[in-house]
């Protein structure tokens, strides 16, 4: 029996998933918790695990090809079945004999090569000289006569999902004789495209360049090929750029293209990758929040002193607003319903940063946790973020969260509150001895006085010997 | 928005029309006392009275005839012919005189009067019950012919039609009497304009009446199969057709399927390919494909029934297989 993988939900706002990467190919043998493809989600990069063994039958997504969740993204035939009872019922349809999908698609080649080769012998005796016949087969063989890297970009650009083709001959095979089948040398549109680009399809079928008959898409492949260089056709399919628009009969090279792209001004188009549809839908919603304000600064003597290589200030920084978040417990708020919800432990969303990826992982129960386990936790989370392998479970479970920009130089900032938290603390660079804190909040939960009454705490911890001592 | 049957559709087009002009009347076998057969004119003898809603005897040539002398008289009569096979013995009627008399006349005689035909393979109906006749009808010049597909149309056609001053012959299927669908009242619906029911980039599939039905249900099967996407349109005006959407299309894709329930030999799909061959050739990328019903009288046991006519299944393979022999 076959098993079907399909692309998991891994955060309640998940509606679509990218695949990064497969990590076994078709024909591959898993077991029950293999790892067979690395997922990104709007928020994380997670492994997608087999709960089966069997053999890996067919992979249907293709790498960096984003899918919406519940997608088959790929088939595994249990271990101990065969294939051959669920290809029969598709061959029961259409009263074809039973046989396995290599069997039936060698046996489609064919049957169709000899229904043309029929068909051209009849031909033959009445127009062609004899020894011809060898060329045309060698034609029908190479359906697509060509083959490198430019030809996905190719069918890219022509919209030719080559993947898709191939698995419905699998199912529907070439008929012997059929009455739409197609005959003569090219399309009417393809006949029409030729003539538009000087190009002589009789000649290039000789040469074995055309397929018999050409369609659009055929003359279009070997027009593109034959008058592009493959630079200059990755750059059409980057700037999602007609190859129409240039003139025919010559050679473009990627030169013509950027002129062109210049001239008429041409975005280039850049899809919203999972991260960015995600800090878009979280920032909106953070901007409906009612928020407020408040603006001042901490002294930073002790901090300096107790700062190291192991206790940056960020570890210093979490232990500071976690005791202050267990003194004023409307920090430790979030709003559910018309309910709020009271969180018993200090737990601390951290806005981390690693190239395009931003993440706001979460630190739990701070206040039960030493400045050693916390900078270890720290520096295990910043490998994390590096691989890209924060999971979901890491960014549940905070009330307040911290953005330090100081380490940029920056003065003062605002920040936007993530997620359900009450609050979030912008903090700058220090300057004179003092760090400046902004902390953003949502009125819905704490008031102006609790806010500067938690102000106010911070300031004072910072000055107090005895809380780096802990 | 309002959600109705077809049948309902049509009731309320005729209700309207009845209510803001004295001269609208309708006639056929049983379309008063009993509500017609298919219930399209359920209710509107108790509101407009005997003398607008005519039940006449089993006689089509004269229900036809009839038609046309109040037409000339100057009312906008209605004739309901019970089912298609029954109007070949009003056929005098309908293309000796009301495609005519407007040109006979040089012009001094209009026939503001709609015929309305209930067609089709419905079920178990047989051979003498089930034809259609578009093919024929849409070959006389002189009447305008239209085809209801969805409750839509069927609304907002019904009353122009009744409201318009040429004849026209207006078909609807037996099977999709109680088809639902959204009618927007207050659109303004075109009815010699064709609609796109699907959008699609890679091939076109024109149909009309029941059959978009079936080529919808056969469109999630084709594009799985084959990895493109379809453009599926319902014509609704047989004559004249609107040549403008499906040359857009056709230009477009440069693949063209009709699907029609009626028999292959000498089908009204035969016109539509004829035309896009004329003058839509070197967009063509692939010989057009016809699906269409078997060259034979239309059998009673249901799986032969089913096997004279395209269905989804037949259609979605056809297709599949045309696409894969043709560079699709």
């Amino acid at each position: 029996m076959a098993y079907e993988i399909v692309m998991p939900q891994l955060s309640d706002s998940m509606e679509e998933g990218k695949l990064i990467s497969w990590k076994v190919k078709p024909g591959d043998h898993v077991k029950v918790g293999d790892t067979i493809a690395e997922v990104e989600s709007d928020k994380a990069i997670m492994e997608v695990q087999s709960f089966k063994e069997g053999t890996v039958k067919e992979l249907k997504v293709q790498e960096g090809e984003s899918v919406p969740v519940g997608t088959v993204i790929a088939v595994i035939e249990e271990a101990g079945a065969s294939s051959s009872e669920e290809l029969g019922v598709r061959s029961e349809e259409r009263a074809k004999p039973a046989a396995s999908s290599a069997q039936s698609a060698v046996g489609s080649r064919q049957s169709g090569e000899q229904a043309s080769k029929e068909k051209r012998e009849k031909e033959s005796i009445l127009k062609e000289p004899a020894g011809k016949k060898e060329v045309e087969e060698k034609k029908t063989a190479d359906r697509r006569p060509t083959t490198d890297d430019s030809h996905s970009i190719l069918d890219q650009i022509l919209g030719i999902d080559e993947t898709k083709t191939k698995n419905q001959t699998t199912y529907y095979p070439l008929p012997t004789t059929h009455s739409s089948e197609a005959s003569g040398v090219a399309s009417p549109k393809a006949r029409a495209l030729a003539a538009k680009y000087g190009l002589d399809i009789e000649a290039l079928q000789e040469e074995g360049k055309l397929p018999t008959p050409a369609h659009e898409a055929d003359v279009k492949r070997y027009y593109y090929r034959r008058y592009f260089t493959a630079k200059a056709l990755k750059l059409l399919q980057e700037y999602n750029l007609s190859p129409e628009h240039f003139p025919v009969g010559k050679k473009h090279s990627e030169k013509e293209i950027l002129a062109y792209i210049a001239e008429h001004e041409i975005p280039k188009p850049e899809p919203l990758s999972p991260m960015r549809k995600a800090i878009i839908a979280t920032v909106t919603r953070a901007q409906q929040k009612p928020v407020y304000h408040i603006y001042d600064a901490i002294d930073a003597t002790l901090l300096k002193v107790h700062e190291s290589e192991r206790y940056t200030l960020t570890v210093w920084l979490l232990k500071l607003f976690s005791e202050a978040m267990m003194r004023h417990e409307d920090f430790r708020k979030t709003l559910s319903g018309d309910a709020m919800q009271l969180w018993p432990n200090a737990s601390i969303a951290l806005a981390m940063a690693d190239g395009e990826a931003l993440y706001m992982p979460v630190f739990r129960d701070l206040n039960r946790k030493s400045v050693a386990q916390i900078a270890d936790e720290l520096a295990a989370m910043k490998e994390k973020v590096k691989a890209g392998r924060v999971t979901p479970e890491d960014l549940k479970g905070s009330t307040f969260a911290i953005s330090n920009l100081g380490m940029t130089g920056i003065e003062r900032f605002d920040a936007m509150i993530n997620a359900q938290d009450c609050g979030i603390a912008a903090v700058g660079s220090e300057i004179e001895g003092q760090i400046s804190i902004t902390l953003t909040l949502d009125h819905r939960i704490v008031n102006g006085w609790q806010g500067a009454q938690f102000m106010q705490t911070l300031k004072e911890l910072a000055k107090e010997r005895a809380f780096f001592k802990t | 928005m309002a959600e109705m049957l077809y049948r309902e559709a049509l009731n309320r087009a005729i209700d309207e029309c009845m209510a803001a002009d004295l001269n609208v009347v309708m006639l056929g076998e049983d379309v008063g006392l009993y509500g017609g057969s298919y219930r399209v004119s359920e209710g509107l003898v108790s509101k407009y009275g005997e003398k607008r809603l005519i039940d006449t005897p089993i006689a089509e040539l004269s229900i036809v005839g009839n038609a046309i002398g109040m037409a000339i008289g100057g009312l906008r009569p209605i004739a309901e012919i019970m089912t298609a096979n029954f109007s070949l013995l009003a056929f005098d009627q309908i293309i000796n005189h009301m495609a005519k008399y407007r040109y006979m006349s040089a012009g001094k005689l209009t026939l503001p009067m709609v015929v309305r035909f209930p067609q089709g393979v419905s079920k178990q109906l047989a051979a003498q019950h089930s034809e259609s006749y578009e093919q024929m009808l849409s070959a006389v010049p002189g009447i305008r012919v239209f085809a209801a597909g969805d409750p839509n149309y069927a609304y907002h056609t019904l009353k122009k039609a009744i409201l318009m001053d040429d004849p026209v012959v207006f078909i609807e299927h037996e099977l999709l009497y109680n088809k639902k669908g959204e009618v927007d009242l207050d659109a303004e619906v075109d009815p010699f304009k064709a609609r796109i029911v699907k959008e699609g980039e890679d091939l076109t599939i024109v149909s009309y009446l029941k059959m978009v039905d079936d080529v919808m249900a056969a469109v999630p099967e084709i594009e799985k199969q084959t990895g493109k996407s379809c453009e599926v349109i319902d014509l609704q005006s047989l004559n004249p057709i609107d040549t403008g959407t499906l040359k857009a299309s056709i230009e477009k894709t440069g693949r063209l399927v009709v699907v029609e329930e009626d028999h292959k030999m000498g089908g009204y799909g035969a016109q539509v390919v004829s035309w896009a061959a004329e003058s839509l050739f070197y967009a063509l990328d692939a010989a057009p494909l016809r699906i269409a019903g078997e060259n034979v009288p239309i059998p009673y046991n249901r799986k032969l029934e089913l096997a004279s006519i395209p269905t989804p299944d037949k259609i979605a393979a056809k297709i599949i297989e045309w696409g894969a022999n043709n560079g699709l």
